[in-house]
């Protein structure tokens, strides 16, 4: 197990560092003036100029590179091309609602999807599972903004039951939830149904397994076979699953922010694009991206822990 | 002990049975409805477009289904029918490229990495977990604001991001073939590493990797429109849904239809793909279906 | 004394998307307490439907249609599921095929037996301890050594015999009266199968516990069983005392079968193939399933089903069948060691100078391999470790000579055959070819070599590349090495060599049989006109009747085309059947070599009389009491091999001296060698328990 770590640990680290190279190097990958590139067609000269001092742009690629890496190493993503105001801080500010949505986002997809996928496994083929089928599927099909749209033109507009605009009152825990709910269920409806096929799925396919058959055999009780011996069988590849769902709920937390009128780093990653306000941009994608590459480490290990024939090493066979 | 023969599987080619297979299963009838007639809209759907989807109709804004605009029309009195049809030509013809690059990108990295092995998987190894150490959409943003918005560049973003899920999709199977005894039977025969390769692990690669774009068309598809929705992808006029969307957001407490009609088919065509795609894989290589015990 | 188990005119069909069939018709047995019943039959003959219907287990898509089962009083078929859960796991236990997937991967030994235990608890009194403490005095009686420590284990953490014998102490936690084994030994060496044999025997003495034990297996179930149940076709077709159906069997299914079954006794018989193929339960013919194939059919086998009649031991389903007592059937002479038919060269064992010349030589030949050592282990400080698959083997092969490499998993027979053909590298010694040294020959040099030396695989489906055609892959071999018109086979003609349709060509090799894809891939190896083949387990996978007609047209080649063999297996069984000579592999080394006669009639290496002794044989009475040598313990790690002889830690004559010298590779006889310094007391314990 423990050299197992080590490597894990020493790859998340290969792999932290080279995507950031990537992200700091993907301006001088596109043909032409970085500046240009950066400004899009209309930059005047005063602009470009300004840009290219700020951003370095005029040193040597592998000396930019350095200065990005210490920067970032000492918390310094360079500042707004607008406001000159510290990138880090601006995405501190934001970061916390991105998190408590991600968070609520996949909480309400652990939530709904896994049970939802067990309940249809228990009692396969009963229009029980019909219906789930089907409601399962039909989340399947809804991104993160199809989901939003649908939800606020349902929940804010016609019905009016929750708000549409905004994180609401901070310091008020009801109202701020109110404000959450459609935001995270528009993030959590797409993995609601995809969770709730691949558990179905992954609980079907351990139940035909011989080990299933052994516990049948010597006279252990339904209920203990399938939520005790079959269940955690079924759970490993699922856990293997959130990590890429974490993701996904990332870069969905963008639209869901567009979509609501949150404040959070999707909201702001989106108005740099828009403004072209580089720095922004590229400090937001780093973040997402260190904690897309945590969260997926996090899965991994637990799955590896949750399965001990991975975790011993050194087999008799 | 005795082994029974694996169960039946089509070669690549789909004979004859696959089609009364499919017939079988409901959702891979409506699966294949669906891409039928996805197909046939993309053929000549603009013809059957009553008006043209950029024509503008002031007097008649905002408005709801009647007998002169079947679906409604836009805050532009645009006809939302005739917009929703073209839009199925971008959508389809920015996911469908798009998907194929990515395909045939992704199968010559996979087929590279897989069958060499050693340093040369290890550096490949390296080189996707970087790309997908960003989420897709955060990394997709990242390139279109560098690249800026268009419809050509959103293919080739879709097809960069979606390349590493293909080049491991296709290395796992090649590693999985490569384990094979019959890979080492070839081998004693004395065929070279090209005739294992082109003959023997590339019949045996491709038939997933075609089920996989089946299933990767919607998720490509939902991704350009959610660009486009963002305002980086393709750009108005041109209807691709994500435009529509935004347009219909901006003024959603006005008038629910500019919205709903895109999502709906949005839905649909996922929907029908995802069916298409997994019917598909139930018939041609029910090993990766899992239980269908129940 | 009343029956233990009573099964009558059972009936089960099967519904599936072809149609629904019966898997079981008319199926009665009984099983007194403390007996011992065995099932035999083919594939697809029903005898697993048996077992799953007894325990009312059946898949969803199957149904009892009909029959009664009765456990003492209780009427099985009537059971609720509440009470049939109460009854499995405790009145009646049942271990099954494959152990390495029978356990839950996840869970402790002990937590799954404990669950086992609460289930059945009768009194409310057993806490943890109590549990435990039963628990690991089961698991001791079966023979898991440490069983208070491994008990916390994983079952990944055993070996296969391990984890069969934890299923059978599970099988005993509640001291079942009636323990239903569903080919627990099939997937286990045949030293591990002799023990676990051995175990049950030694259960249903101290327990009283009875047995019904399922195989394919004839040997086995000749060992281990008091009464025989045939079965063919979903049918019992003969039941019988061991005794007798081993001597006199009386329905032509059982009588062919038995003589379908190769051994050294039967060395210069021709197997007997049985025509035809098992039918297609859908498709079933009229009357007498098994007419179309036998050799005493008669025009009212093929109207009506015979019934099962009871003959003075037992019951037969055959209108006809062979007489009780066959006093004028022709004797086996033993151990002769002349073979009768006519190969190239080779008969018996000539002097040196007439012996012809040889074809292979391995000197001093090992395979070693690394494993992967990464960064990781060196900064834990993990040692390197090679494994020594193949160590130091030399052996010399002559033209025209039948040679059998025996050895159980973890031998190194398997990776000895491919580093003769090349397909690993050798990393010490030298295999040398008709004077071609392979490590210094250059790429066309061995190109050559494939034309001459051709391995036969042992993985039947995964060895033919599925998406592609018979006729296609029967010739690739010319297309690889583009040899010209004059030199090729047809595909017809290699169809017809090894005794396949000329439809079969355009067939994909999943549309083929076990046996039919076997002999497409001796045909592939035969392609090339080879002077020398390595056959690689040649009738693994395949029914007893199958691989009889496999081993006839291995003999039919042999002679046909004056080809050299390499038979790589661990069923004695065959090599005593065909082989010249023997040699016998033990963790990577050769431990015995001589000819066969002299090896089977006097062993003079301990592992090869542990071989000989486990051999499960059907003639029971007609052989005397075999020489007894069960070994105990397992093999060990092919990365830690023991010091001095590899044997050591098995072997029941070891001494001091065994432990710390490696043992000479000696001659003992002429063409005799062995690598045991004890070996004379290997050939007394062989000879003196002999009749």
């Amino acid at each position: 197990m423990l050299s197992y770590l080590i490597k894990r640990l020493g790859m998340t680290v290969v792999v932290v560092f080279l995507s950031t190279l990537f992200l700091a190097s993907l301006v001088h990958f596109i043909p032409g003036d970085p500046v240009r590139t950066i400004l899009g067609p209309r930059a005047t000269p005063s602009m470009s100029a300004r840009v290219r001092e700020e951003m370095g742009l005029d040193k040597p690629i592998p000396l930019q590179l350095l200065d990005f890496f210490t920067g970032v190493l000492r918390g310094d993503l360079g500042s707004d091309f607008l406001t000159h105001q510290p990138v880090t801080r601006m995405i501190g500010q934001a970061l916390p609602h991105t998190l408590i949505l991600a968070v609520a986002g996949l909480g309400l997809a652990i939530l709904l999807g896994i049970p939802l996928g067990i309940y249809s496994a228990a009692h396969p083929n009963t229009w029980v599972d019909r219906v789930t089928g089907i409601v399962s599927v039909a989340f399947i099909s809804l991104p993160a903004y199809v989901a939003g749209l649908l939800l606020l033109l349902c929940f804010a507009v016609l019905f009016r039951l929750f708000p549409a605009i905004g994180v609401g009152d901070r310091s008020d825990p009801v109202d701020y939830l109110r404000h959450l709910i459609l935001p995270s269920a528009a993030l959590a409806m797409l993995w609601i149904g995809y969770l709730a096929r691949l558990v179905r799925a992954s609980v079907l396919e351990v139940l035909n397994a011989n080990y299933i058959r052994t516990a049948f055999a010597y006279g252990l009780s339904e209920r203990l076979v399938f939520y005790k011996y079959a269940l955690k069988n079924a759970i490993i590849p699922t856990v293997a699953m959130l990590g890429i769902g974490m993701g996904s709920l990332l870069g969905g937390a963008i639209f869901v922010e567009v979509i609501f009128t949150r404040p959070g780093l999707g909201r702001l990653m989106f108005d740099a694009i828009s403004s072209r306000n580089y720095p922004v941009v590229r400090g937001g994608v780093l973040v997402t991206s260190l904690l897309f590459v945590l969260a997926n480490l996090l899965a991994d290990l637990s799955y590896h822990f949750l399965d001990p024939r991975i975790q011993y090493q050194e087999t008799r066979q | 002990m005795t082994q029974a023969a694996p169960a039946a599987r089509a070669s690549v080619i789909p004979r004859p049975h696959v089609l009364s297979d499919l017939a079988r299963r409901p959702a891979g009838v409506f699966g294949l409805i669906t891409v039928v007639l996805l197909a046939l809209i993309l053929a000549v759907g603009p013809l059957l477009a009553p008006y043209p989807f950029a024509k503008q109709d002031v007097s008649h804004r905002n408005e709801g289904p009647s007998a002169s605009h079947v679906l409604g029309t836009d805050h532009l009195g645009r006809d939302l029918l005739s917009r929703l049809l073209t839009g199925t030509r971008i959508a389809l013809g920015t996911a469908f490229p798009a998907v194929l690059a990515a395909l045939l990108a992704g199968l010559v990295l996979g087929l590279v990495a897989g069958y060499a092995g050693g340093r040369i998987d290890n550096l490949t190894l390296i080189i996707l977990d970087t790309v997908q150490a960003f989420p897709t959409v955060v990394l997709m943003l990242a390139l279109l604001a560098l690249l800026g918005p268009s419809t050509r560049n959103v293919i080739i973003v879709i097809a960069l991001t979606f390349a590493p899920g293909y080049a491991r999709v296709t290395r796992a199977q090649v590693l999985a073939v490569k384990e094979n005894p019959f890979i080492e039977v070839e081998r004693s025969l004395g065929a070279s590493g090209m005739r294992i390769v082109f003959v023997h692990i590339l019949a045996n690669v491709l038939a997933p990797l075609f089920i996989l774009l089946a299933m990767d068309l919607p998720s490509a598809i939902a991704t350009e429109a959610g660009l486009s929705f963002l305002g980086f992808g393709v750009r108005p006029p041109t209807p691709s849904w994500g435009v529509m969307l935004s347009d219909g957001f901006s003024r959603i407490r006005t008038s629910p239809w500019p919205v709903l009609w895109p999502s709906l088919a949005l839905m649909v065509t996922t929907l029908g793909f995802t069916f298409f795609g997994e019917a598909l894989r139930d018939i041609l290589d029910p090993k990766l279906a899992g239980s269908r015990r129940a | 004394m009343a029956p233990l188990l009573r099964v009558e005119g059972l009936e089960v069909t099967y519904h599936t998307r072809e149609g629904s069939f019966k898997a079981l018709a008319d199926v009665g047995f009984e099983v007194q307490p403390g007996e011992i019943v065995g099932i035999v039959g083919e594939s697809g003959c029903g005898k697993s439907t048996v077992a799953a219907a007894l325990l009312r287990l059946l898949p969803p898509n199957g149904q009892i249609t009909a029959g009664a089962i009765q456990l003492r009083e209780m009427d099985l078929l009537q059971q609720s599921e509440d009470q049939l859960r109460r009854i499995r796991g405790k009145d009646l236990a049942a271990i099954f095929q494959d152990p390495m997937t029978s356990l839950n991967p996840v869970f402790t030994i002990g937590t799954q037996m404990q669950d086992i235990q609460r289930a059945h608890l009768e009194r409310a009194m057993s806490g943890g301890e109590e549990l435990r403490a039963r628990a690991q005095e089961v698991l001791t009686r079966v023979g898991i050594p440490d069983a208070g420590e491994r008990m916390d284990q994983y079952p990944h953490h055993f070996s296969g015999g391990m984890r069969q014998r934890i299923m059978i102490a599970m099988a005993l936690l509640s001291r079942p009266s009636l323990m239903i084994a569903d080919e627990p030994t099939s997937s286990l060496d045949v030293t591990l199968e002799a023990q676990i044999l051995e175990l049950m025997k030694e259960l249903r003495r101290d327990f009283g516990t009875s047995i019904v034990f399922i195989s394919h297996d004839l040997g086995v179930i000749a060992q281990l069983c008091d009464r025989v149940i045939v079965m063919y076709a979903g049918r019992i077709v003969e039941q019988a005392p061991a005794e007798t159906l081993f001597r006199a069997a009386r329905h032509a299914y059982t009588q062919a079968l038995l003589a379908s079954i190769p051994s050294y006794r039967r060395r210069g018989e021709p197997l007997a193939a049985i025509p035809g193929m098992v039918p297609s339960l859908l498709n079933l013919p009229r009357g007498c399933k098994f007419a179309d194939r036998c050799s005493h059919v008669q025009l009212m086998c093929r109207g009506d089903e015979p019934p099962l009649v009871s003959t003075d031991t037992g019951q037969v389903r055959c209108f006809n069948p062979f007489p009780s007592e066959s006093p004028d059937r022709p004797a086996t002479a033993r151990g002769a060691a002349t073979l009768n038919w006519v190969v190239a060269t080779t008969g018996e064992l000539r002097s040196p100078a007439e012996r012809p010349p040889v074809v292979l030589q391995l000197a001093d030949v090992s395979m070693h391999y690394r494993q992967p050592h990464t960064l990781v282990d060196r900064l834990l400080g993990h040692p390197p470790s090679v494994v020594h698959a193949v160590d130091h083997v030399s052996l010399d092969i002559r033209r025209g000579e039948i040679v059998g490499l025996v050895g159980e998993s973890g031998s190194g027979k398997t990776t000895l055959g491919k580093t003769i053909v090349g397909l690993l590298p050798c990393t010490g010694g030298r295999v040398v070819y008709d004077g071609l040294d392979m490590a210094a020959a250059s790429q066309t040099e061995l190109r050559g070599m494939r034309l001459r030396v051709q391995l036969i695989f042992q993985e039947l489906y995964s060895s033919l590349s599925p998406r592609l055609r018979i006729a296609y892959l029967l010739r690739e071999p010319y297309l690889i090495h583009r040899l010209p018109a004059a030199e090729r086979y047809t595909v017809a003609q290699l169809l017809e060599m090894v005794g396949l349709s000329e439809e079969q060509a355009d067939k994909f090799p999943h549309e083929l049989s076990g046996g039919q894809v076997r002999r497409v891939g001796i045909a592939r190896a035969l392609a090339l006109r080879p002077e020398f083949l390595i056959a690689d387990e040649p009738t693994s996978g395949l029914d007893v009747s199958v691989a009889a007609k496999i081993l006839n047209l291995m003999k039919e080649l042999a002679a046909q085309l004056g080809l050299t063999y390499l038979i790589i297996t661990h069923n004695l069984n065959i090599v005593g059947y065909l082989s010249h000579r023997l040699a016998v592999m033990y963790l990577g080394a050769l431990v015995e070599v001589g000819p066969t006669a002299r090896v089977f009639e006097a062993p003079a290496h301990p592992y090869t009389l542990a071989l000989l002794s486990a051999i499960p044989e059907p003639d029971r009475a007609r052989q005397p009491a075999r020489p007894r040598l069960l070994l105990q313990g397992e093999i060990p790690s092919p990365k830690n091999l023991p010091s001095g002889c590899r044997f050591h830690t098995r072997c029941p004559f070891v001494e001091e001296r065994c432990r710390v010298e490696a043992p000479p590779w000696r001659e003992i006889e002429p063409d005799h060698w062995t690598a045991c310094l004890f070996w004379e007391k290997v050939r007394q314990q062989s000879a003196g328990t002999a009749a």
